[in-house]
């Protein structure tokens, strides 16, 4: 049922598309655009403060992380924060080591991030990782205290479903479809019109 | 008894049942679900024990971000109406009249009754917004407000038209971007008199001016003293963020939350099937009353994102969401019944009938479990404050009456204690806000000679739990400070969550501190 009218044709392509390109790109491991500016503003107060540190997010299993996670922090000689949506990954830069060591600063992370695994929640780990990390530089007095991060809430109880946020492209696509669905639908049926 | 008595009386007896389903249970009412309604509460008993409008008994307007709303509720206080009685009753007012102004809206907008009563029905019946009439904060009373100045401005009857800067000059008071609503109202028409300009233009201007000498005179600036200590707890966690970020966030945060607490679901498919469905439903709304309301919701949803991006306590900030969110829906499921009947079933009026019946139904099972969940969160979060901050105020009556007391949190404790506290959240007092940006917190206690600090915490004392003060205010980095701890009130874990995840109350812990500082010279 192609719909009559241009506009509605224009919103039936590009609801497919979004939907399409959307549905595709769902299982990656990414952080929504504000959240990851707002972590990245944290990790720069210690890049500035003469701490490189990189927050590596991707779609691995944990051996493909750390390897990802040990070739970066190798090639670029500055601390890495590896995160999937299963595993956490922590290689320190040589001054950073003489901070934490990297072995008990990986087991606080995954005694911190697992319980946000539990309930996939990528953004409430990633959150709790950035943090770990400047917690030490905050504790060192190398950082001055920082003000929470977002997201605000604990580890949630249950499964977090995929909200709103994660789902925005494809979203969109569909809310787009939708509408062009109902639409079409009054053009063949005068007395809506 | 005329069609138009069976529409309101229908809709009336329908909000009231939704209203009934929430308040239940917390019947009888034994407290408010948010901290801030304490703070009106004490305003409004200072007012008449002291003669100032404001938390500190000294300092006109302090703590109150709706002064008038505080002016309200004085008169409950003035009459010893025990809270939350006297504002929940007046809220509930205030729902009911909402209702009736939107259903007379959209008849005036030209649709027909069949029509108009469910699109009426899911606006006051949207779950968030019922429970706004229980929180014991002003959500209920601007909507009322800015429904009652867009109905007003749009009555075909020139004498009610004139009452719309009247609406306006009271939203004015009640919240400052309510001022925005006046130009809109002239951009949107243009008034057909003199009387309708000065009526329109003068009155909101009047009540504007002499609210920004008043508070000029009294606290030295014009806006509301809460504003730059609500600015500090709300945006420090979005630093960072750009303004276009922010907007964004606001906007999935809201869609999130009118998924699981207006229509039901936690699904995100089933959500964005909804924003489909509603801006079908934006083609019902096409009469100037209804547009009018949704430019004013656009207008104040967009000076939020832009100064405030956060929807605040329980949706709070922005109240008509979540009720024009629902009445597009509802809107939108009616046009597509309609386009099913006429495709499928033709004339045949027994399936007509049963189709549309069919959609109202479909659209009232999301916001009917809604409707539990709330009645969930706000026992819960009652409760909550109930248990840590009101339970601390009245500790704190224990202590002697010559120590100095200091708290972030200030309703429940400063109703409950009875006696002077010094706030240190930047919602009384502005020349907070700079120690709370610079984390100096400390310096301020010691130059007050606070001999006793309560604080909201955590469940546990590792970063970076947020609802944990004592880290956000960098009192860890003040050593010096001595803080003994004394006494905590905390909420049981899953009590506090379902309170939390609804209304965003307050920390799970209040914990009382001896301050052994050496105080320090101002």
């Amino acid at each position: 049922m192609i719909p009559r009218n241009l506009w509605l044709r224009a919103g039936l392509v590009v609801g497919l598309g979004l939907a399409a390109a959307g549905l595709f790109r769902l299982g990656d491991a990414r952080l929504i655009l504000p959240l990851r500016a707002r972590l990245e503003h944290e990790l720069d107060s210690a890049r500035r403060a003469g701490h490189p540190v990189s927050l590596l997010v991707m779609g691995a299993d944990e051996v493909t992380l750390r390897s990802s996670a040990t070739a970066l922090a190798q090639s670029s000689g500055q601390t890495v924060l590896g995160l999937s949506r299963q595993a956490v990954v922590i290689v320190l830069d040589g001054l950073d080591r003489r901070l934490a060591d990297e072995a008990a600063l990986t087991r606080e992370a995954h005694r911190q991030v697992d319980p946000f695994f539990v309930t996939d929640d990528l953004h409430g780990a990633a959150a709790v990782l950035v943090r770990l990390y400047t917690s030490r530089l905050i504790a060192s007095g190398i950082l001055p205290a920082l003000p929470p991060l977002t997201p605000l809430l604990y580890p949630d109880i249950e499964r977090h479903p995929m909200t709103p946020a994660e789902s925005a492209l494809p979203g969109i696509g569909i809310a787009l479809l939708i509408y062009v669905a109902g639409r079409t639908l009054e053009e063949r049926t005068p007395t809506n019109n | 008894m005329t069609r138009w008595s069976r529409l309101a009386l229908v809709c009336l007896a329908a909000q009231l049942a939704a209203w009934a389903v929430i308040a239940s249970a917390d019947w009888p009412p034994s407290g408010y679900p948010l901290d801030d309604a304490w703070i009106h509460e004490l305003a409004a008993r200072n007012l008449v024990e002291h003669g100032v409008l404001g938390v500190n008994p000294h300092v006109y307007g302090s703590g109150a971000t709706s002064p008038i709303w505080a002016l309200t509720l004085s008169l409950g206080a003035l009459l010893r109406i025990t809270p939350p009685w006297f504002s929940n009753g007046l809220n509930l007012l205030l729902l009911l009249l909402t209702g009736q102004l939107v259903l007379r809206l959209l008849v005036n907008d030209g649709l027909p009754a069949s029509k108009a009563l469910p699109l009426a029905v899911a606006f006051g019946c949207a779950p968030n917004y019922v429970w706004f009439a229980l929180s014991g904060m002003e959500a209920t009373f601007v909507s009322f407000l800015s429904v009652a100045a867009v109905a007003a401005w749009f009555s075909p009857n020139s004498r009610t038209r004139l009452l719309a800067g009247v609406a306006a000059a009271a939203l004015c008071l009640a919240r400052p971007e309510g001022a925005l609503i006046v130009p809109l109202l002239l951009i949107l028409r243009r008034p057909g008199s003199r009387a309708e300009w000065l009526s329109c233009l003068l009155v909101p201007a009047s009540a504007v001016s002499l609210n920004a000498v008043l508070n000029l005179w009294l606290t030295g600036q014009l806006l509301p003293s809460t504003f730059a200590g609500r600015r500090w707890l709300w945006l420090t966690p979005l630093e960072g963020i750009g303004l276009v970020g922010r907007g964004e966030l606001l906007v999935l945060d809201w869609l999130t939350r009118l998924g699981e607490f207006t229509l039901g679901t936690r699904t995100a498919w089933l959500i964005w099937i909804s924003v489909g469905v509603a801006a079908l439903g934006l083609r019902t709304i096409s009469g100037p009353g209804m547009r009018a309301l949704m430019a004013w919701t656009v207008v104040w949803f967009g000076v939020y994102a832009a100064v405030l991006p956060t929807f605040g306590h329980g949706g709070r900030y922005q109240p008509l969401v979540p009720s024009l969110f629902l009445l597009l829906c509802c809107a939108g499921a009616i046009r597509l019944a309609d386009s099913w009947r006429a495709l499928v079933t033709g004339d045949r009026r027994f399936v007509n009938g049963a189709l549309t019946v069919l959609a109202v139904l479909l659209t009232a099972i999301g916001p009917g479990m809604a409707l539990l969940v709330w009645r969930d969160g706000h026992s819960s979060a009652v409760r909550h404050v109930n248990d840590t901050e009101a339970a601390m105020g009245v500790q704190l009556r224990a202590l002697p009456p010559d120590v100095r007391i200091a708290s972030f949190d200030i309703g429940g404790i400063g109703y409950f204690s009875g006696r002077p506290i010094i706030e240190i959240g930047g919602l009384t007092d502005p020349r907070v806000v700079p120690y709370l940006r610079e984390g100096r917190i400390a310096d301020y206690l010691k130059s007050e000679r606070v001999n006793y600090l309560v604080l909201p915490l955590g469940y546990t004392n590792t970063r970076p739990d947020p609802w944990n003060f004592y880290f956000r205010l960098g009192l860890d980095q003040a050593p010096d400070l001595g803080l003994e701890p004394v006494k905590r009130d905390t909420s049981e874990l899953m009590l506090w969550r379902r309170g939390l995840r609804t209304t965003l109350h307050s920390s799970p812990v209040q914990a009382l501190y001896r301050v052994n500082a050496e105080p320090q010279a101002p």
